[in-house]
């Protein structure tokens, strides 16, 4: 028998997927949700850029405003001026004028997928006495749309994409089957693996450009460099390519047996909602029953119990942590001179360490939930994806993490370089600088103050890492391809 | 109640922190619950914002994970609904029973008829009955009033209507494509379109068409207008304006008429940032409220849109029960905070000590107690996207009546 060379065989079946109507039906959807998609995930973040604009803005306005309040109570005056209206005092300037709003920035491809950056906020204000961090705030959108999922490129590559490969995948490749001349083809020249190849062949180039040109359309509509960020763009075409193909499998393994389009395409689903739905939903489940969150309810008890716990035995932990700092005996010390700000300084590290308690459970809480997230992912190669192009966006819960640390240490940071100056003025308060000015110029380097910067991982470590999940998909991909294969070989040797 | 002696105004920034309770049916559809705070802080100054968002922290893996029964029903039932009609109706078609019915006397329409029933009999049972005896362990759980038992009747009337319109789409999907193929994947493109797109699409669109102010810029605009601590030079006009007020040259002659200076400071710079929030975050919160209605109109683009809306009101879980505990939080906020100043006002300090209130004045203030919104605001939410919901199902009804008759061996 002469066998057909593979060429022929693909040049073939190119031109018969080509010329299928329907499947350049979903192409144009898909092009069309994409492109709806990536403009709305840079809408988002074009306001949150915006917005993150105005807050430094209103921040630099605040420090000149300040700068001008001391110009002007350092003139003599005779009018009164409380301790908590100068900025001029350390003690007054730590809890009443000190602003600082670290931002996260976003990415460069930050459009390719909203991920968590409608949930977590990106300014995030920052005072001494809150504990364990910055303030905790947010931005507000709408909570339906948090509910329901943004209508972003992200959505479109995660839901619509495979569904939209399921589809093309099994009405392309299932159609001898549903004209009943399967065994029609088993009796040809051709084996199956090779037949059965060049099917899959045919579709993965029709998809897998489709879909990347599709992104990349997507997102330079909506403005991103991509020329500027090759590494990236690289890396996340090469994703995407990777999960079409592995979705394409998926469906022709379904459909390898020879089955026809229906039961294909409930197959393929069936597994996609699985991976999509079902599997973090078990998991997800499990962890709050194993590792249940701790009580929010119980935090805001014990926070009001250990604050008043702590004013109670107010006086002793400010001689305390006085006598400590400058070796002075405690007993010998009068805590009641000091003002409520200065007192501030020295009481929130002792709420921070009784209530170090709640937040170790958090931490420990966070830490399995996040291990469970790292399993998966190795698990359900729609998680490896979702967290891979997450991961190249800039808009992953991990990046969020790193950046509340990083809010974190800032503000032990800030804590560094305001506390010591407090209570310096605290403990010897500095001659008046202008008598009868109502100013206590004790602080007035607004501009020594630290700022926040935000170390990260460099692209190049963002791109490593994508390269990773995606070569990981390829495998899984290539492991159901032998075995779709493998499938078509016997299902033919076995007409329908 | 036992802060024991102190300042009123050290007392009304004390004050207490307010939690949303959990209404009976979140179990069976959270809506918007586990994306906004559950409790709030209420002291003097400020209203603040929401704090303790249940999901503010999590990972993909518990966003995707979420355990939203309503959310999963309007999502993933389309797709059970859709492969109970098409076994219903392709076993036939590829058995030739179809053909041998429609040949017989059995009209087109009888048939439709009977497949549709049989299909939305079994999938309201297997699902809404299923989801139903969820809300229904959730009242039980919660010891509820005959409300609930009102919600719960009304979601389950809902869903039954979602999935008989589903029954509608794919009977009919499946009688009147021309292969088994082509039905298959018009129902699975009528999902992808109708369901999982429309419904980010539908939000995203009532995002667009009335976008919320930006929510950074109405704090800053907070800060400047309602400032908590405010300047010297605001302070002494303040002053001047309320000395005014009561014809006193200084605060010593507002002593003499035993009023406290700084109680009316407190008492004007309060009901100042009170009009403010109204302004502000009165404004803002209109607009998401305007937002949920333009997404509730748009329930006439598809029966997975009315279905969503009209869920999430009927569990009590939407924007405007929400908004409900943050009026009435605000509300109780408002009235602590101006007994306390309204405690400071007649009570100057003599001879530099401070007033100081005790245990008589804290027993004034009633504890919080919110009471949710009842049935009739779920109504009022839900009752566009329940007439949508019907009018997808008379539009389900026409048209099955219409084409059925026309089904040929």
């Amino acid at each position: 028998m002469t066998t057909v060379p593979f060429s022929t065989l693909l040049r073939l079946e190119l031109r018969r997927v080509y010329r299928s109507g329907p499947l350049w039906i979903i192409i144009v959807g898909v092009v069309v949700a994409a492109t709806l998609g990536a403009r709305n995930g840079a809408a988002l973040h074009a306001r949150q850029r915006a917005d993150a604009a105005a807050v430094a803005a209103a921040e630099a306005a605040w420090y000149a405003d300040v700068e001008d309040r001391a110009r002007r109570f350092s003139q003599p005056s005779k009018t009164p001026l409380p301790y908590w209206q100068d900025p001029t005092d350390a003690a007054a300037f730590s809890r009443y004028f000190l602003r600082r709003h670290p931002i996260k920035p976003h990415l460069p491809l930050s459009a390719l997928a909203v991920g968590h950056s409608d949930l977590q906020p990106y300014a995030v204000p920052v005072r001494l006495e809150t504990p364990f961090g910055g303030d905790p705030v947010y931005d507000y959108e709408h909570p339906r749309t948090l509910s329901i999922g943004m209508f972003d490129l992200g959505f479109v590559l995660l839901w619509i994409l495979p569904v939209g490969v399921i589809a093309i995948a099994a009405l392309a490749g299932a159609i001898e089957r549903d004209h009943g001349i399967l065994p029609l083809v088993a009796s040809q020249p051709v084996t199956a693996a090779r037949w059965f190849a060049a099917r899959g062949f045919a579709i993965l180039a029709l998809v897998v450009p489709a879909w990347c040109g599709t992104t990349m359309l997507a997102l330079a509509l909506t403005g991103v460099p991509l020329l500027a960020h090759v590494g990236e763009v690289v890396a996340g075409v090469t994703l995407i390519a990777i999960f079409a193909a592995f979705w394409v499998v998926v469906t022709l393994a379904a459909i390898a047996r020879g089955a026809g389009v229906v039961s294909g395409l409930a197959t393929a689903v069936a597994v996609w909602l699985t991976l999509m739905a079902a599997l973090p939903l078990a998991v997800t489940a499990a962890i709050s029953m194993a590792a249940p969150p701790p009580s929010y309810e119980r935090y805001v008890e014990d926070l009001r119990n250990v604050k008043d716990a702590v004013e109670g035995e107010r006086d002793r932990i400010v001689a305390r942590a006085v006598a400590d700092d400058t070796g002075q005996r405690p007993e010998v010390m009068d805590a009641t001179r000091f003002d409520y700000s200065t007192r501030l300084t020295l009481l929130t590290p002792e709420i921070e360490r009784r209530l170090q308690p709640h937040q170790t459970a958090r931490e420990r809480q966070a830490a399995i939930s996040r291990r469970a997230a790292r399993v998966l992912k190795w698990l359900s190669p729609q998680m490896a994806f979702q967290s891979a192009i997450e991961d190249l966006a800039g808009t992953s819960a991990r990046r969020h993490d790193r950046f509340t640390a990083a809010v974190r240490s800032f503000q032990v940071e800030l804590r560094g370089f305001m506390y010591p100056r407090v209570l310096q003025q605290a403990v010897a308060p500095a001659r008046p600088a202008c008598a009868g000015c109502p100013a206590r110029l004790n602080f007035t380097d607004y501009r020594s103050i630290p700022a926040f910067t935000f170390h990260e991982p460099s692209a190049r470590n963002r791109v490593q890492r994508a390269l990773v999940s995606a070569a990981w998909l390829a495998a899984v991909a290539a492991v159901i391809a032998a075995f779709a294969i493998g499938r078509a070989r016997w299902a033919l040797d076995r007409p329908v | 109640m036992l802060q024991g002696v102190k300042d009123p105004h050290s007392a009304a920034h004390y004050s207490i922190y307010a939690f949303n309770p959990v209404v009976p049916l979140s179990a069976l559809d959270p809506g918007i619950d586990p994306f906004v705070g559950e409790t709030v802080w209420l002291e003097a100054h400020v209203q603040n914002d929401l704090l303790n968002r249940p999901l503010q922290g999590s990972t993909a893996l518990e966003r995707t994970g979420l355990a939203d029964p309503a959310g999963l029903f309007v999502r993933f039932a389309p797709l059970v609904v859709f492969l109970l009609a098409f076994s219903a109706v392709a076993r036939d078609r590829e058995q030739g029973t179809l053909s041998l019915a429609l040949s017989a006397a059995a009209t087109g329409r009888a048939i439709a008829a009977i497949k549709i029933s049989a299909v939305a009999s079994v999938a309201t049972v297997m699902l809404a009955g299923a989801l139903a005896m969820i809300g229904l362990a959730g009242i039980v759980q919660g010891g509820a009033a005959g409300d609930a038992w009102l919600r719960v009747a009304l979601w389950v009337c809902a869903a039954t209507g979602y999935v008989v319109v589903l029954s509608v789409v794919g009977v009919l999907a499946g009688l009147l494509a021309p292969t088994a193929r082509t039905g298959f994947g018009a129902l699975l493109l009528f999902w992808l379109i109708a369901v999982l797109g429309a419904l980010p699409a539908a939000s995203a669109a009532a995002n667009r068409s009335r976008p919320l102010p930006s929510f950074q810029e109405m704090k800053i605009r907070l800060e400047r207008d309602a400032p908590a601590y405010w300047t010297p030079e605001v302070g002494a006009e303040r002053q001047a304006l309320l000395m005014r007020r009561y014809g006193a040259a200084d605060e010593a002659e507002l002593d003499a008429q035993r009023v406290n200076l700084r109680g009316l400071e407190l008492d004007y710079a309060e009901r100042l940032s009170q009009a403010v929030f109204d302004r502000e975050i009165g404004a803002f919160y209109r607009r998401v409220l305007d937002q949920d209605r333009l997404y509730a109109a748009l329930a006439w683009l598809s029966p997975a849109i009315a279905f969503d809306a009209a869920s999430a009101a009927l569990a009590g879980t939407d924007f405007r029960h929400h908004l409900a505990f943050i009026d009435g939080a605000e509300q109780y906020r408002r009235a602590l905070v101006n007994r306390m100043n309204a405690d400071l006002i007649p009570n100057p300090a003599r001879s530099g000590v401070l007033h100081t209130s005790d245990g008589r004045l804290w027993a004034e203030i009633p504890e919080f107690a919110f009471l949710p919104p009842g049935w009739h605001t779920a109504l009022q939410s839900s009752a566009g996207p329940l007439s949508a919901l019907a009018g997808w199902l008379v539009v389900g009804a026409a048209l099955a009546a219409w084409v059925t008759p026309r089904l040929r061996p």
